[in-house]
């Protein structure tokens, strides 16, 4: 494992952007070191399974690293990322088949939440709700893109993308406020 | 507006744990990047064998036909004495130029008797 030079690390993105996208294999490190959180985090709000979460954060980053030499604009990285990494989100869910088929008027399942701290109500309040719904809710609050790029990415009527956003958000402070999560 | 977002949850998301960094993360993504790097110079060192492989089995029957076939149709094929003579009829006294000369000659054929 190449370990990142300790000046990297304070660097600014796009310097290390830029970096990477010669070639420098510890400037890609550090970036992978530096968004691993973020990317995994994202995956795993959408997934609801931090292995599988894992596994789709690492193939953003090869996608990352077999493209950041087309990134012209280093300061553009934080959105071509956070792009790529919705993009794979979806691809999986198409490949799996399982998107989009969960219909809204399906019930929120009444499983039990047993966590203690915001961070995992959250998480597991978000892993009930249906994939498509979860997937739009994420995008809203979680990346706060607009309802009309969500519809671009999913490739959902905007209409949908709205109704879906506003069923969740109700849905999601119903299931936090029933565990007392929200303040 | 009608992309109001609710003021707490917008509030949850943004308190919300974050995945803490995880240097086995960091080292499965740059081992798997490396296994990729040696991956595609694996296969382009295969490339590179197999060319000079079919180099090697190829180049030297392959010269030899050619130098064969080029000297077959360069020979003349009435000896010809003078130079003058020679050098006139040098592009139709060889084997190529009846070569040439017959197909050309089925060509017209074809197309006045056929057509």
């Amino acid at each position: 494992m190449s370990n990142a030079p300790a000046y990297y690390a304070e660097g600014p993105e796009a310097l290390i952007v830029s970096l990477a996208a010669r070639g420098d294999r510890d400037a890609f490190t550090e970036l992978v070191r530096r968004r691993q959180p973020w990317l995994r985090t994202l995956m795993r709000r959408f997934s609801g399974d931090r292995a599988l979460a894992d596994d789709l954060a690492q193939r953003v980053f090869l996608k990352v690293w077999r493209r950041i030499r087309k990134l012209k604009q280093p300061e553009k990285f934080p959105g071509w990322i956070k792009r790529i990494a919705v993009n794979e989100w979806i691809d999986h869910q198409r490949k799996e088949g399982n998107m989009w088929q969960q219909t809204y008027d399906d019930e929120l399942q009444a499983a039990p939440l047993t966590s203690t701290t915001e961070a995992i109500d959250l998480d597991a309040a978000l892993a009930l709700l249906p994939e498509v719904v979860r997937t739009c809710v994420v995008m809203s609050y979680s990346e706060r893109l607009s309802h009309p790029e969500i519809a671009a990415l999913t490739k959902l009527p905007l209409g949908t993308v709205k109704s879906h956003i506003r069923r969740g958000s109700l849905d999601l402070r119903k299931l936090l406020d029933d565990y007392g999560a929200t303040p | 507006m009608t992309e109001q977002r609710d003021q707490k949850l917008e509030a949850l998301f943004a308190d919300a744990e974050h995945a803490t960094p995880d240097p086995e993360f960091t080292h499965s993504v740059t081992r798997e990047i490396q296994r990729r790097r040696w991956k595609v110079y694996a296969i382009r060192a295969l490339v590179i064998v197999m060319i000079g492989v079919l180099e090697l089995v190829l180049e030297s029957p392959l010269q030899q036909s050619l130098g064969t076939a080029a000297d077959l149709l360069s020979k003349p094929v009435i000896a010809v004495e003078g130079d003058w003579i020679e050098f006139i009829l040098g592009p139709i006294n060889t084997a190529a130029g009846v070569v040439g000369i017959v197909l050309l000659g089925l060509h017209v054929f074809i197309r006045r008797v056929v057509h």
